[in-house]
């Protein structure tokens, strides 16, 4: 298992679950926190609810260092709430900042989704933002979020408080291992037969539009079309470089939802963070930019080693 | 000009065609031919050693018509090649009356035959006679057809550093008007490398002062193909250059806007 990722910690970076069951509690336990890290010097982004927004910025005196960021788009999911993260931290940093302190009050939707999300969420800070000088408190609304979502977060943790307090922190979970559990609960492929296949990739324009038509056709809007031939496109794109031919693309169609398979017969690789962490610097380094895009761009992307070689399921919600 | 008017269609162009097989060369090369021969023009085609004539044009109907009508004539690559041979090819011809030229040869048997040295030399001759008379020239490049990859060896380098001009593969037309550039087609990772060299090429001769891409022709362009317009113009970037993405569908606004290019310093990506 690579162990690349786990480079060494910046000193300023702490990662920390706030357990609180109403936006008083919220509001009461974190504003001291971060008075604190605006006094010193830091900047504060907030990714709340409107009304714990509104309470901890007049708390807060309206300080100018206080940032609200937009609570539905950072965690429509894992992947894009740390990037949002990251760049914020990067811009900050890169404007003569110190340390960003984050209170996020985390919401990943409910069901099995919530759960995978959450975990990939607290997953990837404990990973690729370690590197960062960021203090993020993971907010959870015990009457809001779901039990699994709540029990999780104990586990993911290397810092908690309950009623404004640190609480005793357990061992948490080694975050490859979460993350390798989050992948093993997703939406499997359906059992029928796809409605497209293409056995052996060769021509990716073809294989573009091969994708395309059958999908607008099932009235799966222009962009999501677009997104999903572009995510295909990146990883049949890495099958043929760094995988072993055929390549072989199978899409299903559900109601509500689209599933596609990119499988190679090359080994593939085995971390689960590969395609989530965009590479340091300013350019567009080499590798995992692809798979890096297709998390962005579908709803779920999971690779994964069968008997044929190597597939990435990717799943769209439409 | 504008895009849907397809390379070659700028009478005084020179094209650098890069194929990676024998259909993709045939079908650019003839309707480039087909298409001076509509114009009247006179057509000299340089055939490669064992090359008998390009098979597209002998067979043809048309084409067949027009080369009995003195408009279309193959000549041997050792005789196209010496040093002054095609500008006399280009004013005997405009003498006949004809109203422009076309000139096409294997770019890759022509450095092969007389070197990288005397071929810039005589690339650069061309590039004057496109400039000064209604000439236009279409140099034939085999890239090497090692499966998508389309890397690009020394000899290609020279190839595209010649042509900064025009340049056409399976799946991309660039063209190059002062400091604008335009880009047409579908191109991916095959065409990355030869898009980092051309953009590197261009941003050389460009100096400091802003480039333009406009990338309103292009229906589809990947990851590979956003790294590879950065590689190719970071340099110029890095020198104080700003290059301006121009014209991208919003799709491909998009997927640039993911990558975080408009964030780079000396990107400006206009709506």
């Amino acid at each position: 298992v690579s162990r690349s990722l786990l480079g060494p910690s910046h000193a300023d970076y702490r990662h920390e679950a706030v357990y609180y069951d109403s936006t008083p509690q919220l509001v009461e336990s974190t504003a001291p926190l971060l008075e604190r890290a605006l006094a010193h010097g830091e900047d504060v982004a907030l990714v709340c609810t409107e009304a714990a927004t509104g309470a901890l910025r007049e708390a807060l005196n309206d300080h100018s260092r206080i940032l609200v960021l937009p609570r539905p788009e950072i965690f429509r999911k894992a992947v894009t709430a740390v990037g949002c993260l990251r760049d914020l931290v990067e811009e900050r940093l890169a404007n003569g900042g110190r340390r960003v302190c984050v209170l996020g009050e985390v919401d990943f939707g409910a069901g099995d989704r919530a759960l995978d999300e959450s975990r990939r969420y607290e997953a990837l800070l404990n990973v690729a933002l370690r590197p960062f000088p960021l203090w993020s408190l993971c907010g959870y609304n015990t009457g809001v979020l779901p039990e699994r979502v709540l029990a999780s977060g104990e586990l993911t943790h290397p810092y908690l408080r309950r009623d404004g307090m640190p609480a005793s922190t357990p061992t948490i979970l080694d975050p490859f291992e979460v993350m390798r559990l989050a992948d093993a609960n997703g939406a499997p492929v359906p059992d029928d037969s796809p409605a497209v296949s293409v056995a052996d990739v060769h021509d990716l324009g073809a294989l573009r539009r091969d994708i395309g038509l059958p999908l607008l056709a099932e009235g799966v809007s222009g962009e999501q079309v677009d997104d999903l031939a572009v995510a295909v496109h990146e990883l049949a794109t890495n099958g043929l470089r760094h995988g072993e031919p055929p390549v072989t693309v199978r899409v299903w169609l559900t109601p509500g939802r689209v599933v596609c398979t990119i499988t190679d017969r090359g080994a593939g690789f085995d971390d689960p963070f590969t395609g989530y962490v965009r590479g340091a610097g300013g350019e567009l380094p080499e590798g995992q930019f692809g798979l890096w895009l297709a998390r962005q761009l579908c709803d779920e992307v999971v690779p994964y080693r069968t008997q044929e070689g190597f597939t990435v399921r990717l799943t769209m919600r439409h | 000009m504008t895009v849907s008017d397809g390379l070659g269609a700028d009478r005084d162009s020179h094209v650098l065609l890069l194929y990676r097989d024998e259909t993709q060369r045939r079908a650019s090369v003839v309707a480039w031919v087909k298409q001076g021969l509509d114009l009247g023009e006179k057509v000299f085609y340089a055939t490669a050693p064992g090359e008998a004539a390009l098979p597209g044009l002998a067979t043809g109907g048309a084409m067949t018509t027009a080369s009995h009508d003195g408009q279309l004539t193959f000549v041997p690559l050792d005789e196209f090649f010496p040093g002054a041979g095609q500008a006399a090819l280009v004013r005997q011809a405009l003498d006949q009356g004809f109203p422009g030229v076309r000139l096409s040869a294997h770019a890759d048997a022509a450095l092969r035959v007389v070197g990288e040295e005397v071929y810039q030399a005589i690339d650069r001759g061309m590039d004057e006679l496109c400039a000064s008379l209604p000439v236009s020239a279409l140099c034939q490049y085999g890239a090497d057809a090692d499966g998508d990859r389309g890397g690009v060896d020394a000899r290609l380098g020279a190839a595209i550093d010649s042509h900064p001009d025009a340049l056409q593969d399976a799946r991309l037309q660039v063209w190059r008007h002062g400091n604008e550039v335009l880009m047409a087609g579908e191109p991916d990772v095959g065409s990355a490398d030869v898009i980092t060299r051309t953009f590197y090429r261009i941003c050389q001769l460009q100096g400091v002062s802003d480039l333009v891409v406009d990338l309103s022709g292009l229906t589809f362009a990947d990851v590979a193909i956003c790294r590879a317009l950065l590689a190719g113009t970071q340099d110029h970037r890095r020198a104080g250059g700003a290059v301006h993405f121009r014209g991208a569908s919003g799709h491909l606004r998009k997927v640039l806007s993911l990558l975080g290019v408009p964030r780079l310093s000396g990107v400006v990506v206009l709506e």
